[in-house]
């Protein structure tokens, strides 16, 4: 079965809102490389409207290996407000998000990827749909700004791999330990 | 100059304590109970924020902390604490100073004395107020693979954008990732 993994950029206070802004000072090959394997890892994605807009504005000028496929990759954008897609092969999730998301992931194929996305992600994490979580965890204290986890959201997880990157971000990667009673 | 540093377990959604003051979720194993030997010893002065205080000096005394925890308990209770509170008439815990005022002075007096390292444990309140007033020299954040969905934030209250440095990163057999950060302006 596929996997579904989220892929975040984080402050240290967990706060996931408009990484555009203070994400950037520290990009740097190690981490481009991170974003490089996750993305061929995966051949689709899946998106909440917030972030499919912010993608869909972005990319599609954009050219290098990188943007090309993620510009091609099938793009499943859960919405119950957007009408229509202008971005190549994206495919409206209007209703029944979880039926949805089982059948992608029983489909044969690679990952998943789930990019941002706070609210879906919640819903993805209350259906335990969620496999992996990729963290970009930044060396910054913001103070304010959504958060990626909220009241009420719950798993238990195992620790893949912590790998500090030397401008100072630290990847961590989990795996959901799936409560086998639910 | 001695240095301050901050110590904190928290859930990978940023609680330092559950509902309740619940700190079950800890992976607390004998790795980690070394590596608190470690740090205790590289200690000579603790300071706490009320909260974290009356939890503390309600523990490390008792037959049980002795028991389970003979190392760390005989530290915790022998090591000179301060507890930073306006609101509390006495610390009876062992070795324990009360300062109602004038934190900022107070810290940098410490600081200025020669000794070991200072440190910070759990006090929330308090950590906030000394990243403001840009007196934690260190972050020592060690991250639990867990997501609590509720609990006491371990930062709240900052107004403002704070860049940090990594230090280093170490991953505990746990699932634990003890991250080290110091203030970028350092």
């Amino acid at each position: 079965m596929r996997k579904v993994v989220v892929t975040e950029f984080l402050s240290l206070d967990g706060v996931m809102e408009a990484p555009h802004l203070w994400s950037f000072p520290y990009w740097n090959d190690e981490i481009e490389k991170f974003k490089h394997d996750e993305l061929f890892a995966s051949d689709a994605q899946l998106l909440g409207r917030v972030t499919y807009q912010g993608f869909a504005s972005a990319w599609p000028s954009r050219t290098g290996e990188y943007a090309d496929r993620l510009n091609n990759l099938p793009k499943y954008v859960v919405s119950t407000t957007l009408e229509t897609t202008e971005w190549h092969n994206s495919h409206l999730v209007k209703e029944n998000i979880a039926e949805e998301v089982i059948r992608l992931k029983q489909q044969p194929g690679q990952n998943i990827l789930v990019h941002g996305s706070r609210a879906l992600v919640q819903t993805l994490m209350q259906h335990q749909l969620i496999d992996e979580y990729n963290l970009l965890v930044y060396p910054l204290i913001l103070g304010s700004g959504m958060r990626l986890l909220n009241e009420g959201d719950t798993a238990s997880l195992k620790l893949v791999e912590a790998r500090p990157f030397s401008s100072g971000v630290v990847l961590l990667r989990y795996l959901t330990i799936f409560d086998s009673a639910s | 100059m001695r240095r301050l540093f901050a110590f904190n377990m928290v859930t990978l959604d940023g609680y330092f304590e559950g509902p309740n003051q619940d700190i079950s979720w800890h992976h607390a194993d004998d790795e980690f109970n070394q590596f608190a030997i470690e740090q205790t010893s590289t200690v000579d002065t603790i300071l706490f924020g009320r909260v974290t205080y009356e939890l503390m000096a309600n523990y490390w005394p008792t037959p049980a902390a002795t028991t389970d925890d003979p190392i760390v308990a005989d530290l915790m209770n022998r090591l000179p604490k301060i507890v930073f509170s306006r609101t509390l008439q006495r610390a009876e815990w062992n070795n324990t100073r009360l300062i109602k005022d004038n934190i900022a002075e107070e810290i940098s007096k410490l600081k200025q004395q020669s000794g070991k390292d200072l440190a910070l444990f759990g006090s929330a309140n308090l950590l906030s107020t000394l990243i403001q007033m840009d007196l934690i020299d260190e972050h020592r954040i060690m991250v639990n693979p867990v997501v609590l969905g509720s609990g006491t934030p371990l930062f709240q209250g900052i107004k403002g954008k704070f860049n940090l440095k990594l230090l280093k990163a170490r991953t505990f057999r746990s699932g634990n990732v003890l991250l080290y950060y110091q203030p970028d302006n350092k």
